[in-house]
């Protein structure tokens, strides 16, 4: 009985979008499309590996992509196209649309046309590019990052029920960074960006002081995240994290829209399959409601609900990784042995001197 | 072997009046033949007077050397006086012809006549004789030494000076010679004391490269009176020496001021090389400045081979000074006795243009095999470089004085035409 | 003998050594704490001005190379390539004024071992050196090493002959350079001495740093300019070395081979005493710490100079004032205070 239930909510879950559940903003592709994917730059954004270089689909890519024109593209990379070349950013970069709070079970889904959604992309120096969907067997987005520092991309999808307006906005900061290209700009990483004009409620994470382009946060690193609605702070926004392993905390934010989280350690690996590199993904959720009368294709909504995603990768803990005990254990020990091994070439030196010696076979 | 002690007194007698006969008329030779000798060469002039009745470093410990290749700045260390007993006297040859073959090297003869005899430079008598093993007939003297009782002490050196083992081997030697020092003379090698020796040493180096430079400069000063210089570092005072020697300098200097230069324009100017001139065998440089040569520079054992080289050290303790010390006595040695010995050859080219050299003579030991074989090699390189050379086979016997005469005065006319 | 500017006679009298050490205390200063005092010099210098460490105001021309090397080929031919070549010029334009005498009087762990060094002598512990077989085979490392510091991160783009090489690979050589390690200790910063678990490679590569470390601290006790013997820097610059401005030559005519430039050499190079053929005597080993200069007692035999412009020549005045008289004063002035205190 209760397997037919469950049967029964998982097929109405995926039937229709459901309001409840939240839409975000992934880095993991599909398993389908693992084999087509290739990570790069510190961070591991995912991007198609036909288009590394060429800024091109692939055959195989128009195969999926038939319909689509790839017009956008051309206008948008011509100002920057020289220097992007140079920082071999003229990759398109994918993100996934996922729905549900799980990080590891979320779906992939699809947004039809009927759905009203805006997709946007900030650049480090706040300038607006386009963010294109492609649909294929699986849905994703696509845009270059041609600069160095935070981009923020955004996917807002309104719904409405009942007299609330539903809004969900799924953002993600990424930061685009490539050791490859220098440190010259290593400060200008820092400032955090938010957009009151594109979303009236935001959240960000508050940058710690000494981060730099190669931040990334580990387990056991504590992180400031901010509600902010028209740019300015609030309080009492519900904020819930949930982590790759399953573990999930829901937190308030208090007078000045802050909310502390630390991240817990929650990767314990055994010795042969150590990885200090590897990438685990959080997922925060943030649930708003304002009392404030709007109005939504012609009709007038008393509730706005807002719901916010905000999704990033996080290393496992840095000190399991980095061992001063057994920095010191080898130095000392080979600085013993080295002694040890001076001394007993200084004392054989007082015998009378070597003979050589002849191979007798 | 048991010395017959009757004959052995009588040998000694008459040995001793040939030696101080034979010491008398070179010096006065030296001296009277020549005009207008520097005043402050009458210092040296005394010491070579003292040779046979003065007691030279007394309450000393003396150690005794030979050739060029005994560390004499360890001798200093170790608180002993070193003196050079290689000896040129006909007096002693004589007696010396008793132990070894008619057809040995005069000095090496002579030297072993003057150990028999106990007539050593200043009457000195050594704790230890160090003879280094740098040709057959040194080894052989020693082992008839050892005969004889004398307190011989064998110094290996390398048959070669280019190879790595050569330096190895030498290093062990030396330090082995360190450890006889310190038996022989009861006192430790120290730092401080070698530091010491070091730097007196150089110091007294330092004067004599001025002096040297100075001969460069204009012949103001006899090679038989430079000879005269060098041959008393054999054994005198090291501090007294270089005292003196900055003395002559200083009135070099002033007579190269007034241009009091001796000889003519035109007089050849001689470069002496081979077989070491050891006073009192003076007659070669003494004749050719007697037929109108100057001896302007000598490339021998007993000159500036002896004292040119200096000890550098990197770090002031007894790992770094000893090897340094060592590695002086081996590396810039240009004794034939090793192979290859072509800085012999580079070292004369470089005398020749520097000191102007004229004529180069080559001075070979009845019986000295070394410098005799190099002879052929070497004429031939500077002929290449077209240099005249005489080449001059003597020994300690005065006899040859009208042969020699003739063969000079030949030599040295065709080189005054040539100028 | 010609008649000397008495400057120059001055200068060539002069104790280098001296100078030296004050140099490199100014310069080890300005590359270990120059970053606090916003002294910015450049990044790609031929030194050790190592980037790992805070105050550090330029940076090794080695992580440069390394960092940009681990690309793609065909970007190589592309603006990264010139990148590449822009750093070289940018090293070779620094490196062209004092050729090798970047590691005798600039570089901060070359300094740091003579210091090591400085404190051996107070202890009055002997150095060693290589013996010739020794040192014929060992002296090959550093070009072995600069070799892979160029291939490997090469290879973790390219895969050559099918050899994956893990990312954890990158800049290779610092990962196993004891400035990496010790340079910032003197910032106190102790964060480099660690073992990186994050993977094997890592595991590998910062064990191997931290054994470097600890035997460029024993090496460099026991022997002088331990680690300068093995450093892809020096066989970097020694391929350069030609066409430098700074030079040193030997006249072979002039020379006794008496050793004395071989003995002092904190290096070892034996050519020093015994070439007498070649003129440029700059070794891939050398230094120009101007220490064989200094105990060259044959007048001109070894000289420096810049643009053919005479800096500094071996004289004879000038070895005596050196390793002679002066220092004899002080000693008998010691004997005398020995004496007096009897």
């Amino acid at each position: 009985m209760k397997k037919i239930i469950l049967g029964l909510i998982i097929i109405l879950s995926g039937w229709s979008i459901n309001a409840q559940d939240i839409i975000w903003l992934s880095n993991t592709p599909p398993d389908f499309m693992k084999d087509r994917i290739k990570t790069s730059g510190m961070h591991r954004f995912s991007a198609l590996k036909s288009d590394r270089r060429s800024g091109k689909p692939s055959e195989k890519e128009h195969k999926y992509n038939k319909f689509k024109s790839d017009s956008t593209k051309k206008g948008k990379r011509s100002k920057k196209e020289s220097r992007a070349s140079y920082y071999g950013s003229g990759t398109q970069y994918v993100q996934w649309i996922r729905q549900g709070s799980s990080v590891e079970n979320a779906r992939y889904i699809c947004l039809d046309d009927s759905t009203d959604y805006t997709l946007m992309l900030m650049s480090p120096t706040s300038e607006k590019s386009n963010i294109e969907m492609v649909k294929s067997k699986a849905c994703y987005l696509k845009f270059a990052m041609p600069d160095e520092g935070y981009y923020n991309a955004y996917l807002i999808v309104k719904k409405t029920q009942g007299d609330t307006l539903h809004i969900n906005i799924a953002k993600v900061e990424l930061l685009n960074h490539s050791c490859r290209n220098g440190h010259h700009k290593k400060l200008e990483a820092r400032p955090v960006m938010h957009y009151p004009e594109i979303t009236d409620f935001e959240v960000i994470r508050k940058r710690h002081p000494y981060e730099d382009f190669h931040y990334f946060s580990s387990s056991g690193d504590e992180e400031t995240y901010q509600a902010l609605f028209n740019g300015k702070p609030v309080e009492g926004v519900k904020i819930t994290m949930n982590t790759e392993k399953g573990w999930s905390k829901t937190v308030y934010t208090d007078k000045e829209g802050k909310v502390n989280i630390q991240f817990l350690q929650d990767y314990f690996s055994k010795w042969q399959e150590l990885n200090g590199r590897k990438v685990y993904y959080y997922l925060l959720e943030a649930d708003y409601t304002v009392n404030k009368e709007t109005e939504y294709k012609g009709k007038v909504y008393p509730y706005v609900h807002y719901t916010l995603s905000m999704s990033d990768g996080y290393h496992p803990a840095r000190t399991m990784y980095a061992s001063m005990v057994w920095g010191l254990i080898v130095f000392l020990l080979v600085t013993v042995v080295s002694i040890a091994g001076i001394f007993i070439y200084k004392e054989r030196r007082k015998k009378p001197y070597k003979e050589l010696q002849f191979d007798e076979k | 072997m048991k010395v017959n002690s009757d004959r052995y007194e009588r040998m000694k007698k008459t040995g001793s009046i040939h030696y101080a006969m034979e010491i008398k008329k070179n010096l006065a030779e030296i001296t009277d033949d020549f005009p207008d000798n520097p005043e402050n060469m009458e210092y040296f002039y005394k010491r070579f007077e003292e040779y046979t009745t003065g007691n030279l470093h007394e309450g000393k410990k003396v150690i005794a050397s030979m050739c060029v290749h005994v560390p004499l700045e360890l001798i200093y260390a170790t608180g002993a006086t070193p003196v050079r007993i290689c000896a040129g006297a006909y007096a002693t040859d004589q007696i010396g012809a008793e132990f070894l073959p008619a057809k040995t090297c005069p000095m090496v003869k002579s030297t072993l006549g003057a150990v028999y005899l106990d007539i050593l430079p200043g009457n000195i008598k050594p704790e230890l004789i160090v003879n280094p093993t740098t040709c057959d007939q040194k080894k052989k003297m020693g082992e008839i030494a050892e005969e004889i009782d004398k307190p011989f002490f064998t110094l290996e050196v390398p048959p070669t000076k280019d190879s790595e083992e050569a330096r190895q081997y030498w290093n062990r030697v030396v330090k082995k010679f360190v450890k006889k020092l310190e038996q022989t003379t009861g006192t430790k090698l120290t730092r401080r004391r070698l530091k010491k020796a070091i730097k007196t040493v150089a110091k007294a180096q330092a004067v004599y490269r001025r002096f040297d430079h100075l001969r460069r400069k204009a012949p103001v000063i006899y090679g038989k009176d430079a000879i005269l210089v060098t041959n008393s570092y054999f054994f005198d005072d090291i501090e007294s020496w270089t005292e003196h020697v900055e003395k002559l300098n200083k009135e070099l200097e002033e007579r190269i001021e007034q241009q009091k230069t001796i000889g003519k324009a035109n007089s050849p100017r001689i470069l002496l090389t081979g077989s070491p001139t050891i006073f009192p065998n003076m007659k070669l440089p003494l004749l050719i400045e007697q037929l109108g040569g100057i001896v302007v520079t000598e490339e021998f054992c007993s000159t500036s081979r002896m004292i040119w080289d200096t000890v550098a050290v990197d770090e002031w303790f007894l790992y770094d000074m000893v090897p340094a010390v060592a590695d002086r006595y081996l590396k810039p040695s240009t004794c034939p006795n090793f192979t290859p010995n072509t800085d012999r050859e580079r070292k004369l080219l470089r005398d020749i243009k520097e000191f102007q050299v004229d004529g180069v003579i080559y001075q070979t030991f009845t019986g000295c095999q070394l410098y005799d074989m190099e002879s052929r090699r070497i004429g031939k390189i500077l002929e290449e470089n077209g240099i005249q050379t005489l080449y001059i086979e003597s020994d300690y016997n005065p006899d040859d004085f009208g042969q020699l005469t003739t063969r000079l005065e030949a030599f040295l006319d065709s080189l005054k035409n040539k100028k | 003998m010609q008649k000397k500017l008495k400057f120059k006679r001055y200068i060539d009298n002069s104790n280098v050594s001296r100078f030296r050490f004050w140099i490199q205390i100014i310069s080890f200063f300005i590359f270990v704490y120059g970053g606090y005092f916003f002294i910015e010099i450049a990044s790609r210098l031929p030194i050790f001005s190592c980037p790992y460490v805070q105050g550090s105001p330029g940076g090794c021309y080695l992580i440069g190379i390394q960092h940009e090397l681990n690309t793609t080929w065909s970007s190589l031919w592309g603006f990264r390539g010139i990148a590449i070549l822009t750093s070289l010029a940018t090293f070779l334009v620094f490196f062209i004024f004092l050729n090798k005498a970047w590691c005798g009087f600039v570089c901060p762990l070359g300094t740091l071992q003579d210091w090591i060094t400085k404190l051996r002598k107070f202890f009055g512990f002997s150095f060693t050196r290589y013996d010739e077989m020794s040192f014929k085979r060992l002296k090959s490392i550093k070009y072995i090493l600069l070799v892979l510091l160029i291939l490997i991160p090469l290879g973790i783009r390219n895969t050559f002959f099918g050899i994956p090489l893990p990312h954890g690979m990158h800049t290779p050589f610092c990962q196993i350079c004891p400035a990496r390690i010790i340079l910032p200790l003197f910032t106190g910063d102790t964060s480099q001495i660690f073992i990186d678990f994050t993977d094997t490679t890592t595991i590998i590569m910062t064990s191997l740093g931290m054994m470097s470390a600890a035997i460029f601290l024993v090496g460099s006790f026991v022997k002088k300019r331990f680690f300068c013997f093995f450093c892809p820097m020096s066989a970097l610059q020694f391929i350069f070395s030609k066409i430098s401005l700074l030079r040193m030559t030997k006249d072979g005519d002039k020379c006794t081979r008496c050793g004395n430039c071989y003995r002092v050499c904190d290096v070892g190079i034996r050519e020093i005493a015994d070439d007498i053929i070649s003129k440029n005597i700059v070794k891939d080993d050398c230094m120009l710490c101007a220490k064989c200069v200094e105990a060259c007692p044959e007048d001109d035999c070894l000289k420096i100079s810049f643009a053919g412009i005479p800096l500094f020549n071996a004289s004879q005045e000038g070895f005596f004032k050196r390793y002679g008289q002066t220092d004899l004063n002080e000693l008998n002035e010691l004997n005398k205070q020995k004496n007096e205190s009897k």
